[in-house]
């Protein structure tokens, strides 16, 4: 058996930069700083050359004295430190430092920061866009997400704790609250789990978010994604807890509500009567997407006495000369439509465009044509296929894509029967569903009238001086509510 | 006992407004304006009110036997009449609770067979109610709680529709006011008795009231709210139908619905019989947890374990029961046990309880 | 694996009968004949979809149908399926006509088939038909080529213009079975090879025994229920005439007893507003006289209509639930003993309103 090589660490200095040397990017080389030879060893890959060749060279080469402690006084870099401990050194050397050790001499290592930064610039949202409002959209660097939400909460209580997270990826996450305001609990529950991880490689935030899940068996999302840093700081001031990924352009944000997932930003950017419209709007059409292929199923299969007498005529000419019952009918356009979708997504975004229209088009009439499905049903899993997409967070539409599936077998077994025996339980499901132990379907289900403020409906912002009852906020109060105006009279 | 159980497992006293009526609107009231006319006529909504009014009575005694013994009604049984005996009572009583399960969802798949689906093998869709059910209740009481807040909505939704059949109404079928004898009156309240059953299911989920001492309010209101809807009921089909009419008609309701006609629906009840399965599911699981509860308390069971003993039961039972005088039957005895238990033997044990505790002092 | 065989046993046991909507012979209209003693016929028509796809749809549905002859209800039933392609499903059933020698024989047998059916609904229209509604049935109107959806319209449409008191499946049965009340049905004809509501087929329990006409029929409807919109014509000396419109109707009863005989009043306010006169000028005088003309004319109307009801000891206007409902311990033989003879004074208080908007 082959001895474990890879969790074996060298002990030594010199041994650890035999090891490193393997990789082509690895540099060691001499140099002689006032007259005494030095190892400066680094990774050109992860390191700055400009700083490195215009910053650091100058300034060590017109240092006067040997000792590492003076080096450092000598140059211009405040996080340089000296590290006696050689796993120390291998962890820093590959987050872009550079090392300086004294040839012959002790394992003591002067370590000199030159990180190469390159990351994209901050760009509009892209899954969450906007028409008004802010278009700043997260990016992939950690640091700059934070600037972004402390740029927008300049105030001492946001904390930032860090955690690594990932045996090889050592990723960077940084859980973010208001202190004061966020329920300690909560920032303990996630902070706990996200310690708790136990895995290798963590790539982005959706895989934290699937790992600190309260129930993974579930496919709907218990925490909520975002890519805006307003909504993430709207969301703290609220008293939840963000998380941020390095190297992941979303911010996860929990404890959450169902409800939660219908409200776009946009909501909070245009006035209250219109976004409550669109709130409503957004769930029912949330409810069509899934529900209106299966009730098509269920009723022409079997409630024929549902249907008014002149839709009849319609539905059973629409039908007449398709050889399939509606199930398959249902199935193949729900499945054209997801296929559609999927290469939609898969696809450079100009061809996929092209796909989608040509596919819509070209299909469907093709498929009515041929007498393979009813023109009714195309119609309806068209809207429901739109309808879907209504919802602000990726994530929720793919769930409701998703749920359209068994309701439609349900419906297929005991028409409306199933299909309500289906809905028992999706609401035992989501009666269950807590997000980071806090009921799921709040305000609904704990019935709590004064977070029903900001729900399906959302009030005017004189009436959201409470922060949501759900998080249980350390500090309720939003803003001291003026005192009632004397109510004026006509003409006053 | 009532410290072990966990505050997160509790629900606040307001959902009592939900949970009695969650219970006590169940398939009974599809069919009971025609038994309640077998005795007092078109004067028998009188007996509705009767009933409910001394059914909160009843909720304010068993409030007023649970604050003195502690919550605990296993405990109170076996103080007032001894170890055996008390846990005896304890046994039937949560054996009677248990029942309800079985009456509702066999009188509610019956309702599917006769109605939409002549063809349907009982078996299987009982199966899927009892899958449905456990999947509920091994998520405890709080989801069984919001169950039963769903089933009001839905119920309340569907009593409304009532105001469906408006133009068919003909208030004078009510007149003459009051043309039956006391007696009369007495026995179609006792035919109420089915539909306000479940009270004795506070026994049981009282120590996951928080604050249970000020959760009577609740469950009077809760009670008062099943009260109004089975008058409402009851109301609306006394002026829709004529008495022969009436007796002709197995479901009364669903004939009501029959004479709704929407844009988009011609015929109502095929949507709204459906839909009430989220109604029934609701007072299912609430007996399902509450006996299960009870067992475990009792016999220190695995609630897990007995929850699916009790499914299979439910199970095997409802297959044998096929022929609608057997479920019928079902019903009846079912009433008539309850009756005794909640008008009788409730006041009974208040009254042990009240001598003791003079007798103590 | 185990699991998945359990799956599919409950799958396919689990599974109910299908009743695709395009593989069902939906019944619109049904039509029964009395053949004899025993048997009676039922007619069914069916709709034919020749539309291609939708494209066209409401055009191209036409009208077929089944016949069968049978004892009961169950043996009509039997036939039919046997005649039939596909399978036969009562749901979309919205006309039931009965022939008036059924009517006359009694119909309580095929009325209570269809009420406890469940897939019927409560409004459904029943109506009786003077000839064969066999022959009704098979042929084709040509102002709406589907014979049922002409004819639920032509009842629709009557009920409407209040020309017939309203009626549908529960109506029927709530009368039938309601203690001091008799029930109606509309009355239908044909009329130079056109189908028309001539008026209102009055029953006597569940039999027929008479039909009023359509004049009759709105003085009925007066009498039974409150509306608003209707038109009545008045006949005045000298060949003139005037027509009123809008015409609201109220009715209501008080009921006295004289030494154990009832006696019954009955007010009827009625409000509405000259909409056509033969003569010239209309002014306040001719209206208010139109208006005491109305008024005696309702009352001389309503009176033979009652009377006429007595002669044949039934009573569709409901007078002994009237009785029933103001009386302690109702006894409804002795109702029907004294029913003949009862008096009933008639009040008619109209209100017209304008002369139209010409004057």
């Amino acid at each position: 058996m082959k001895p474990d090589n890879f969790n074996h660490s060298p002990v030594t200095l010199t041994s650890l930069l035999e090891t490193l040397k393997a990789s082509r990017d690895f540099h060691l080389q001499a140099f002689t700083i006032a007259g005494k030879p030095f190892n400066l060893f680094y990774y050109s890959s992860l390191t700055d050359q400009t700083v490195f060749k215009k910053e650091l060279l100058p300034c060590l080469r017109k240092a006067e004295n040997s000792s590492l402690k003076e080096i450092t006084e000598a140059i211009p870099f405040i996080e340089a430190l000296i590290v006696k401990d050689v796993k120390k050194v291998e962890e820093k050397l590959l987050t872009g430092f550079l090392g300086l050790n004294l040839q012959g001499g002790t394992d003591e290592c002067l370590l000199i920061p030159v990180k190469e930064q390159k990351h994209r610039d901050v760009t509009v949202p892209e899954v969450e866009f906007s028409v008004i409002g802010p278009k700043e959209g997260f990016i992939e660097d950690i640091d700059t997400n934070i600037y972004l939400i402390r740029k927008r909460l300049p105030v001492k209580n946001l904390i930032n704790s860090e955690i690594e997270v990932g045996s090889l990826s050592k990723t960077r996450v940084a859980v973010l609250y208001l202190d004061g305001i966020a329920d300690e609990e909560n920032v303990n529950t996630i902070k706990q789990r996200v310690e708790d991880i136990e895995f290798d490689h963590i790539d982005d935030s959706s895989y934290i978010n699937q790992l600190i899940e309260d129930n993974s068996k579930s496919p709907f999302p218990q925490l909520l994604d975002t890519e805006r840093p307003d909504r993430t700081a709207a969301s703290l001031t609220e008293g939840k807890v963000a998380v941020l990924v390095d190297g992941s352009p979303t911010a996860i944000i929990g404890p959450t509500t169902f409800l939660e997932f219908f409200s776009a930003f946009d909501d909070y950017f245009s006035n209250w009567i219109i976004s409550s419209i669109l709130r409503v709007i957004r769930v029912f059409s949330v409810a069509f997407s899934i529900f209106a292929t299966a009730i098509y199923v269920a009723v022409l299969t079997y409630h024929t006495p549902l249907i008014p007498r002149d839709l009849l005529d319609t539905l059973v000419q629409s039908r007449d000369a398709i050889p399939f019952p509606p199930i398959i009918e249902a199935v193949f356009l729900e499945l054209t439509i997801e296929l559609l979708r999927e290469a939609g997504a898969r696809l450079p975004s100009k061809v996929g465009q092209t796909i989608g229209i040509v596919g819509g088009i070209v299909i469907g009439t093709a498929a009515v044509e041929a007498g393979l499905t009813s023109n009714v049903l195309l119609i309806i899993v068209a809207l429901s296929a739109l309808a879907s997409f209504t919802t602000p967070i990726y994530r929720i539409g793919n769930t409701i894509r998703l749920l359209r599936f068994p309701f439609l077998f349900a419906a297929q077994l005991w028409g409306l029967v199933g299909i309500f025996i289906g809905i028992g339980f999706l609401l035992v499901h989501l009666l269950g569903l807590t997000s980071l132990g806090r009921p799921y379907l709040e305000p609904l289900y704990p019935l709590r009238l004064q977070d029903m403020k900001d729900s399906v409906i959302r009030l005017p912002f004189s009436r959201q001086s409470q922060r949501p009852v759900h998080m249980r906020p350390d500090n309720p109060k939003r803003f001291n509510k003026q005192q009632a105006r004397k109510t004026r009279d006509i003409d006053d | 006992m009532a410290n072990l159980i966990p505050e997160r497992s509790k629900v606040s006293p307001f959902f009592l407004f939900f949970l009695i009526p969650g219970m006590q609107v169940g398939v009974g009231v599809f069919g009971f304006p025609r038994y309640l006319a077998d005795e007092a006529g078109f004067d028998s909504w009188l007996a509705v009110i009767i009933t409910g009014i001394s059914t909160s009575v009843i909720i304010w005694l068993v409030f007023i036997i649970l604050k003195r013994g502690g919550g605990d009604i296993i405990e109170i049984h076996r103080n007032t009449f001894g170890k055996w005996i008390g846990g005896f009572i304890s046994f039937l009583m949560f054996l009677y609770l248990f029942s309800f399960s079985l009456v509702i969802l066999r009188t509610y798949t019956e309702v599917i067979q006769i109605w939409i689906f002549p063809d349907l093998s009982t078996w299987s869709i009982t199966l899927a109610y009892c899958i449905l059910a456990y999947y509920a209740v091994i998520k405890g009481f709080r989801v069984v709680t919001g169950l039963s807040i769903f089933a009001v909505i839905i119920s309340f939704l569907a009593f409304s529709s009532l105001i469906g059949p408006l133009e068919y109404i003909e208030v004078r079928n009510l007149l003459p006011l009051l043309d039956h004898s006391i007696s009369e009156y007495l026995t179609s309240a006792k035919t109420m008795v089915l539909g306000f059953l479940g009270v004795k299911m506070l026994f049981i989920y009282y120590p996951f009231i928080k604050k249970p001492d000020k959760a009577v309010k609740w469950a009077i209101g809760g009670n008062v709210f099943t009260l109004v809807v089975y008058l409402f009921v009851v109301l609306a089909a006394f002026v829709f139908y004529s008495p022969g009419q009436l007796q002709k008609t197995v479901w009364p309701l669903f004939t009501m619905w029959q004479i709704i006609e929407l844009p988009f629906i011609e015929r109502f009840e095929y949507l709204a019989i459906p839909a009430w399965g989220a109604v029934i599911l609701s007072g299912v699981c609430l007996a399902l947890w509450v006996s299960s509860r009870g067992f475990r308390l009792l016999f220190s069971f695995n609630q897990k374990q007995t929850l699916i003993v009790l499914l299979l039961i439910v199970f095997s039972l409802s297959v044998i029961f096929q022929t609608r005088e057997a479920i019928d039957r079902m019903n009846t005895v079912t009433a008539e046990i309850g009756f005794y238990f909640t008008y009788i033997y409730i006041p009974i044990l208040w009254l042990i309880q009240s001598i003791r505790k003079k007798g103590s002092s | 694996m185990k699991k998945l065989v359990i799956l599919l046993t409950f799958l396919t046991s689990a599974c109910v009968q299908q009743e695709i909507v395009d593989e069902l012979l939906l019944i619109h209209a049904t039509g029964i004949d009395y053949v004899d003693e025993l048997n009676f016929r039922a007619t069914v028509s069916v709709p034919i979809y020749k539309g291609d796809n939708g494209n066209n749809s409401g055009e191209g549905v036409t009208s077929e149908t089944i016949t069968a002859v049978g004892r009961t209800a169950k043996n009509i039933r039997a036939e039919m399926d046997s005649k039939s392609p596909k399978l036969i499903n009562n749901s979309k059933l919205a006309v039931v006509l009965f022939n008036n020698e059924m009517a006359k024989k009694g119909i309580i047998e095929q009325g209570d088939t269809f009420y406890r059916d469940p897939l019927v609904g409560q409004r459904l229209y029943l109506g009786v038909f003077e000839g064969s509604t066999n022959q009704l049935l098979e042929n084709q109107p040509s102002l709406q080529p589907e014979i049922s959806k002409y004819l639920s319209e032509l009842i629709e449409q009557n009920i409407n213009n209040h020309n017939i008191p309203k009626s549908n499946m529960h109506v029927f049965v709530y009368r039938l079975y309601q203690e001091g009340m008799e029930t109606y049905l509309p009355y239908l004809k044909k009329v130079n090879d056109q189908v028309q509501v001539t008026g209102v087929a009055i029953f006597k329990n569940d039999k027929m025994v008479s039909a009023l006409s359509l004049e009759e029929s709105i003085i009925f409807k007066m009498l039974i229920e409150n509306f608003q919109g209707g038109t009545y014509e008045v006949a005045l000396p000298d060949k003139e005439f005037a027509s009123i419109r809008n015409l609201s109707a109220q009715s209501s009863y008080q009921v006295e007893m004289r030494k154990g005989m009832p006696e019954i009043t009955l007010n009827l306010r009625t409000k509405g507003y000259v909409n056509e006169y033969s003569g010239i000028p209309l002014d306040q005088k001719k209206i208010n006289e139109i208006n005491h003309l109305l008024e005696e004319e309702l009352t001389v109307e309503i009176s033979k209509l009652i009377k006429k009801f007595q002669d044949l000891e039934t009573d569709p206007v409901g007078l002994g639930f009237q009785v029933k409902t103001r009386t302690r311990g109702w006894d409804e033989q002795k109702w029907t003993d004294q029913y003949p003879n009862v008096k009933v004074h008639v009040n008619v208080d109209t209100i017209i309103t304008h002369g139209g908007v010409s004057d």
